[in-house]
């Protein structure tokens, strides 16, 4: 309990905010069509209920919608170069929240693999961070939700499939379904992997492993030059062989100690040259 | 009554988080506040946990799971292709990034729940939709000679979660039509011939 009220870097939590501030911008200069799905055929909003619209707040015109959608870019920039940084990071939680399911409203209002989740968690916490004091706490709890991912991504695949799922036949069916799925030929990396059994075995085993482990980096600083590396690895792994992309991979850098990082570009920096004394000759 | 009360308690979850958030910096004094951040973090440590255990949602609080379930390599797997059709009669497959922020993979679960109960109507209205901008893409591609980003951030845009193969094949003349159908394959068969086992059509629209 200690912990959340212990000192913190300013520098990490800058870090944290400049990152998960960017994160979101990135995302949603990469959707500019998102608050366009408002305006998709009436037919097709259909299959979402009234009380969703209600929830995410779609009861807007679409004129409406298109200004916040530029205010959320302009809400982002500020929280990202530190103007009003905590006002800012509140509006532009919220005007996440009510923008990011449109990627998958169709179907289900939950986009939680789709890169909005931990910024928006993440700069609701920030939004009312101590100004005067900089503590644990927020950082504790961003890092939190992010570990989350991990260990639950774990948790599910044991609580639905239980150990079944950690068979090579079972990766081997994943491999070979995903790219046949997403209209990848047999000459994939994918199909090849799927050939060896054991392949198969060391990726659902070190995948879980990995999984469930993940959580530790919030208690050992040791344990992140392990296992922040291995996530990087292992989401480019899935990219490659499942066809996965993690969006919130950057965030991994929550990780990093900053104030180390910062000290060390100091020392790095020649020294500012010293006056000319005057009158030394 | 049912998805009215689980959307009000998911809602409920995620307005409980701001207001302990917000609750933080009108604390008085110095332990009233201590008390309020034990609170946010208790809360957010049971919520999620208890969201992550049982499996729940209430997004953004979420269980994040992700393919957690055993392949049935007996059981038949689908997709809705969406097919532009030139005036010879052509199919060409759509790339999936045509539908802009809506995922073709979202659309494909909509298409299978909602358009097969949408009235003649109703499915003229998607289908032009979807096929005007099919054909905003593929005009887009005879032009420029490559498939759109769809984003000022042009190739260092975040690409969707799932990586789908590129259509980069599109007609020079414009789509006469859209065609919908489910493609539906076994597993073990796709892998031996490379091929759909059958395909059903599920909608159709000519361009007028």
């Amino acid at each position: 309990m200690t912990s959340l009220f212990e000192r913190e870097s300013p520098a990490n939590l800058i870090a944290a905010r400049i990152l998960l501030a960017g994160t979101a911008l990135w995302m949603l200069l990469s959707r500019p069509g998102l608050a366009g799905v408002l305006d998709f055929p009436a037919p097709m909003w259909s299959s979402v209920s009234f009380e969703r619209r209600l929830r995410f707040f779609y009861v807007l015109p679409s004129a409406a919608e298109q200004v916040l959608f530029i205010a959320i870019h302009i809400t982002l920039v500020a929280v990202l170069i530190g103007v009003y940084p905590r006002l800012m990071a509140f509006i532009s939680a919220l005007l996440l929240y009510h923008f990011a399911p449109l990627e998958t409203i169709l179907w289900t209002p939950n986009p939680y693999l789709r890169g909005f989740t931990i910024p928006i968690l993440g700069l609701l916490v920030l939004s009312f961070a101590p100004r005067e004091r900089p503590v644990r706490w927020p950082l504790l709890l961003i890092q939190i939700f992010f570990v989350q991912i991990y260990f639950f991504a774990g948790y599910a695949k044991l609580f639905t499939s239980g150990l079944r799922w950690l068979e090579a036949e079972n990766i081997r069916h994943y491999l070979i379904l995903m790219n046949q799925y997403l209209g990848f030929p047999r000459t994939s990396l994918a199909f090849t992997v799927a050939g060896y059994g054991w392949m198969c075995a060391l990726i659902a085993w070190t995948g879980m492993i990995f999984d469930l482990a993940f959580p530790i980096v919030l208690f050992s600083r040791r344990a992140r030059y392990v296992m922040v590396p291995l996530a990087l690895f292992f989401h480019v792994a899935n990219a490659i062989l499942f066809r996965v992309v993690f969006q919130n991979t950057v965030l991994l850098l929550l990780f990093v100690n900053w104030e180390w990082v910062v000290s060390r570009v100091r020392q790095m920096r020649p020294a500012p040259a010293e006056p000319l004394a005057t009158g030394a000759r | 009554m049912r998805i009215v009360v689980v959307s009000l308690v998911q809602l409920a979850a995620f307005l409980v988080f701001v207001v302990l958030c917000a609750a933080i910096p009108s604390a008085r004094e110095r332990t009233q506040r201590r008390r309020r951040i034990v609170a946010l973090a208790a809360y957010l440590v049971v919520t999620n946990l208890a969201i992550g255990i049982t499996q729940k949602d209430a997004w953004p609080l979420t269980n994040y799971r992700l393919m957690h379930g055993l392949v049935n390599p007996m059981s038949e797997e689908w997709r809705v292709g969406f097919f532009g059709v030139d005036r010879s009669g052509r199919e060409w497959r759509i790339d999936p990034h045509t539908w802009r922020a809506i995922s073709d993979w979202h659309l494909q679960f909509w298409v299978l729940k909602q358009f097969e109960n949408s009235s003649p109507a109703e499915r003229e209205e998607v289908l032009r939709h979807l096929l005007w901008l099919a054909e905003k893409d593929r005009a887009f591609v005879t032009a420029r000679g490559r498939l759109p980003n769809h984003s000022l951030l042009g190739p260092l845009a975040a690409p969707q979660w799932w990586l789908w193969n590129r259509e980069p094949r599109v007609p020079r003349e414009p789509y006469a039509k859209i065609r919908l159908y489910k493609e539906i394959w076994t597993f073990e068969d796709k892998l031996a011939t490379g091929r759909n086992r059958e395909r059903k059509l599920l909608g159709e629209w000519t361009a007028r």
